[in-house]
């Protein structure tokens, strides 16, 4: 169980930046482009890995330990879902554990990036706040369809049994692929980091090792999201479950990226009033949960 | 049950009324030492009498004749006579916050107070802090009705001298006038009229257990009267617990006492109003389910208006002061979840009501802790710059490392993030709620939405203060003196203690589940760092477990990719050269934009301000204008006398 579990966050961490790799070689092929191969997302990061970095005056401890913290909380929550093979770390509650991880990863990064002392990094990094806290109501709202419709905390027995027949789970499904997306932070959600505005906001200081962190935290939140909606899509117990799962790991982030290209950036209260739309939807989803449909 | 150590409940009042009349006269420095001395050794005698009394069942009962040889003159309630202390479960659990907070804020003291010298009389502050401290103790051991009443005005009265302790100040002393009009006016006529009425129907018997027996059989034999009384208590003590629309007050005269006294406004004074609704609504009435979610809906208002509001804020004490608002939302939703649940009868609703109350408790003495804890920081944070605006504060981390950290935890406590002790409340009260499939789990949604909004909103205070520069060079800033030191410290470790140990903070407020029936449904786990519960057959969940795998993960990678010392650089400002102090987001910029999305929750707000408060106080203050000019004349008075003489000399009569 607890190997199961070990081999499926290693497998998704390091497949990870693949699923970016092949993202980037599509994106480049749409732009016409011949695009890096795709294996570049893990150069990117061996290279940086080996780097020194350097640091602001004004950076406290909170600048050299959030980026570590980060990245540890999103592992853990990769190991609170099934990916691969059907295991996880389960425990009563751990609905809520998971939705904390998410938002305490945002929140450790921010911390530290403000620490770094840069004003860009702060408006940056009140972007980022705003939308990982506003569409937080959102995502619970749509978890909390499920939860009512199975009337348990626990992960594993939210998680459907069979393809989800119900309209409250449809509608929150739907509303959890927008959040996925703009939580993932790509175009025309690229406000926290918006490089030609703001000069990257919250990685604006990091460099080096400390910037391959945030950058493979990054990625992983990504893949951390998409897993969460495939695990609410599939059941877990069929027996093409893990086919499934790598099949769509891949392909939800493919379908992102060919919406990606053709965006350009949103205003942040643009997004925002996008997120409060949401929230109407997902909410009539647990209206409907509450009756019975 | 009487035994001699029950003259134990007296030393804290002994030693407060000591303190109280030997600190009075001086003038200068000395008056804060006694005061601050003798209420440390007062409120650890209160952690000592609240302990023994949740984990070794003792029982502490002291029943004082005043005079009168036990006779009771007509008319008067017998309370009047003699006086009864008695410390239960419930009061215990309030007790026990009492005791920690009191004595790390009178510890605190001794330094802070030292900022007023010279300016202020020192005596006045002792006399009122150690009045203050004995009236709050007296309320919650009081087991009288008659007695409740009369040290919770005192409570009032004593708080409304310390929040307008520096009375050079316009601010502070409004803020005491308006905190003075709301809890007097505002709610102690409610609740003193109906405890009256309450006495007057009892026949005078003002003790709780024949209260008790008089209210349970209300509810039945007159429901109308026993629902009147119940939201007139409810609204009267919603005033004092600040709840919304109520809670106006709070905002205003929490950041204008001095840090450690606005420590034990915020951490205890709003919970003895928690504490007078769980006696309400559990002791003394059954619950029903109407009141339940009556109860659960103000508190799921509460805690969203009161954080959302808390974001806007730019003035440290300001911030925090609203998140009180907001977290006694989350205890208020978790009250009023367990009654609704707990009327709702039936196994899994009575497991789901054991779970929604152990978390109020958990809840409130967390807050205790961290937000005296948030306080005390920002008053040292005032201490060393004297500055409390988050546009202009800054880069205080270097010079303050350890007001820092325990801003740190302090800030991740209240955020809810593991392993502190906010997250093991907060994942109690959406596991008592959100599985509930009623109206509670959109409750429960919202409070996790606004858990969010907590951690945003703290992101601000701890980073405007400790970790983005400033806006301004701060001169000669200094770690504060080691007694303020300690006392974050301890609260520190109490925030991470019922954080990992969450078992500890269960076994403590398991007595008053026992009290009420329920505790045989909340199952403690063999270890004390998982949290069991029952709600879907085996629940666990270790904030411990998480902390180590989270930090060995992060410290395994950290060390795993070690850098050596990297070089130290200027911040980047992509190649444009600007002065330090210009180039910088101030404090009101923070999540602007999420405000302005949530725009229309401030304006209904504003709206309501306005037609709610203003027009309302207004037109109250033109009717007793009016009055007081109809009822000074004569001639309308002699009328108004006459006729009420001569109706109740009718009355007298018998009839008509």
């Amino acid at each position: 169980m607890l190997s199961e579990v070990l081999v499926n966050v290693a497998a998704v961490t390091a497949l990870a930046p693949l699923i970016d790799g092949v993202e980037r070689k599509v994106r480049a092929r749409l732009q016409c482009r011949r695009g890096p191969p795709v294996l570049q997302t893990w150069y990117d990061l061996a290279k940086l890995f080996r780097r020194g970095g350097v640091r602001t005056g004004e950076a406290s401890f909170t600048y050299a330990a959030a980026p570590y913290v980060v990245f540890a909380n999103l592992v853990l929550a990769l190991a609170l879902m099934p990916t691969v093979f059907n295991a996880s770390l389960s425990f009563a509650g751990d609905v809520v554990v998971l939705l904390y991880l998410i938002t305490a990863a945002s929140i450790f990064l921010v911390i530290g990036s403000i620490s770094s002392g840069n004003p860009y990094a702060v408006t940056g990094s009140n972007r980022e706040v705003s939308i990982a806290v506003a569409s937080k109501l959102a995502v619970g709202f749509a978890v909390a369809t499920f939860i009512i419709d199975k009337g348990s905390l626990t992960l594993r027995k939210v998680f459907p049994a069979v393809l989800p027949p119900t309209a409250s789970a449809f509608i929150a499904l739907a509303s959890l692929l927008v959040v996925t997306y703009i939580e993932s932070s790509r175009l025309p959600f690229d406000i926290p980091e918006a490089e030609p505005e703001i000069a990257g906001g919250v990685l604006i200081e990091y460099s080096g090792r400390e910037l391959g962190v945030v950058m493979y935290s990054l990625i992983l939140k990504r893949v951390v999201l998409t897993t969460l909606f495939i695990d609410l899509l599939i059941p877990r117990w069929a027996p093409y479950a893990p086919l499934a799962y790598i099949a769509l790991v891949f392909a939800i982030p493919l379908a992102f990226t060919c919406i990606e290209t053709f965006c350009g950036r949103f205003r942040i209260d643009q997004a925002l009033s996008l997120i409060r739309g949401l929230y109407v939807v997902a909410g009539v989803g647990v209206a409907l949960a509450l009756i019975g449909f | 049950m009487l035994n001699e150590s029950s003259f134990l409940l007296l030393t804290p009042i002994a030693l407060l009324a000591a303190s109280t009349l030997f600190s009075a006269p001086f003038k200068g420095r000395a008056g804060n030492y006694v005061s601050s001395a003798l209420s440390t050794a007062a409120s650890a005698v209160m952690c000592y009498v609240s302990l023994s009394t949740l984990l070794y069942n003792a029982r502490y009962q002291l029943s004082v004749q005043l005079y009168g040889g036990g006779g009771t003159s007509p008319g008067f309630p017998s309370g009047f006579a003699t006086l009864v202390f008695r410390v239960d479960e419930l009061s215990a659990v309030f007790v026990m916050i009492l005791g920690v907070v009191g004595l790390t804020s009178s510890l605190y003291g001794f330094s802070y107070i030292g900022r007023f010298v010279g300016r202020e009389h020192i005596g006045f502050y002792g006399l009122n802090y150690s009045l203050f401290l004995l009236s709050m103790y007296a309320v919650l051991i009081s087991y009288d009705l008659f007695w409740f009443i009369v040290f919770w005005e005192v409570m009032t009265i004593s708080s409304q001298f310390l929040v307008s302790y520096e009375k050079g100040k316009d601010v502070a002393v409004r803020a005491g006038f308006k905190y003075f009009c709301m809890a007097k006016a505002g709610s102690e006529a409610i609740v003193v009229s109906v405890v009256m009425a309450v006495i007057a129907l009892t026949g005078m018997n003002t003790s709780f257990e024949p209260v008790k027996a008089f209210t349970k059989g209300l509810a039945s034999a007159n429901p109308a009267l026993a629902n009147a009384i119940i939201a007139a208590l409810f609204v009267g003590l919603s005033v004092k617990a600040a709840l919304v629309p109520l809670h106006t007050w709070l905002p205003d005269a929490h950041p204008e006492a001095p840090s450690n006294v606005s420590a034990l406004l915020s951490g205890v004074m709003i919970k003895t109003s928690v504490y007078m609704m769980f006696r309400l609504f559990l002791y003394f009435f059954t619950p029903t389910t109407h009141w339940g979610l009556i109860v659960a809906t103000v508190g799921t208002v509460t805690l969203l208006a009161g954080t959302m509001y808390a974001l806007l804020q730019t003035d440290s004490k300001r911030l925090l002061a609203f998140h009180s608002v907001g977290q006694m939302g989350y205890i208020v939703l978790a009250l009023g979840a367990a009654l609704t649940l707990y009327s709702m009868g039936g196994e899994l609703p009575a497991m789901l009501a054991s779970v929604a109350l152990a978390a109020s408790l958990y809840h409130a003495v967390n807050h205790a802790l961290f937000k005296s804890l948030l306080f005390l920081t920002a008053g040292s944070v005032v201490y060393a710059t004297g500055s409390r605006n988050l546009d202009v504060l800054g880069g205080l981390a270097r010079a303050m490392p350890a007001t820092s950290v325990a801003a740190l935890i302090a800030s991740l406590s209240i955020s809810g993030i593991p392993p502190f002790n906010g997250f093991v409340s907060k994942w109690l009260i959406y596991s008592s709620t959100i599985p509930s499939s009623s109206i509670l789990s959109v409750y429960g949604v919202v409070a996790l939405f606004i858990s969010g909004v907590t951690a945003a909103s703290f992101v601000k205070y701890y980073t405007t203060i400790f970790s983005k520069p400033p806006r301004a060079r701060l001169e000669g800033v200094r770690e504060v003196p080691p007694p303020m030191i300690a006392s974050q410290l301890i609260l520190s470790a109490l925030c991470l203690l019922l954080g990992v140990l969450p078992a500890v903070a269960l076994t403590l407020v398991a007595p008053v589940l026992r009290m009420f029936n329920l505790l045989q449904y909340l199952r403690l786990a063999a270890h004390p760092a998982i949290v069991f519960i029952d709600v879907d057959g085996v629940a666990a969940n270790s904030p411990l477990l998480l902390a180590v795998v989270v930090g060995t993960l992060a410290l395994s990678v950290g060390l795993g990719l070690r850098t050596p010392r990297p070089p130290r650089l200027g911040v980047w400002s992509c190649g444009v050269r600007f002065d330090k102090y210009l180039m910088n987001v101030p404090g009101a910029s923070y999540l602007k934009p999420f405000e302005e999305a949530f725009q229309s929750i401030y304006s209904f707000g504003s709206v309501l301000h306005k037609y709610f408060v203003r027009e309302l106080s207004r037109a109250f203050m033109n009717a007793s204008r009016r009055a007081s000019v109809v009822i000074e004349s004569p001639a309308v008075m002699l009328a108004a006398f006459l006729a009420t003489a001569l109706m109740l000399l009718a009355w007298a009569g018998g009839g008509w």
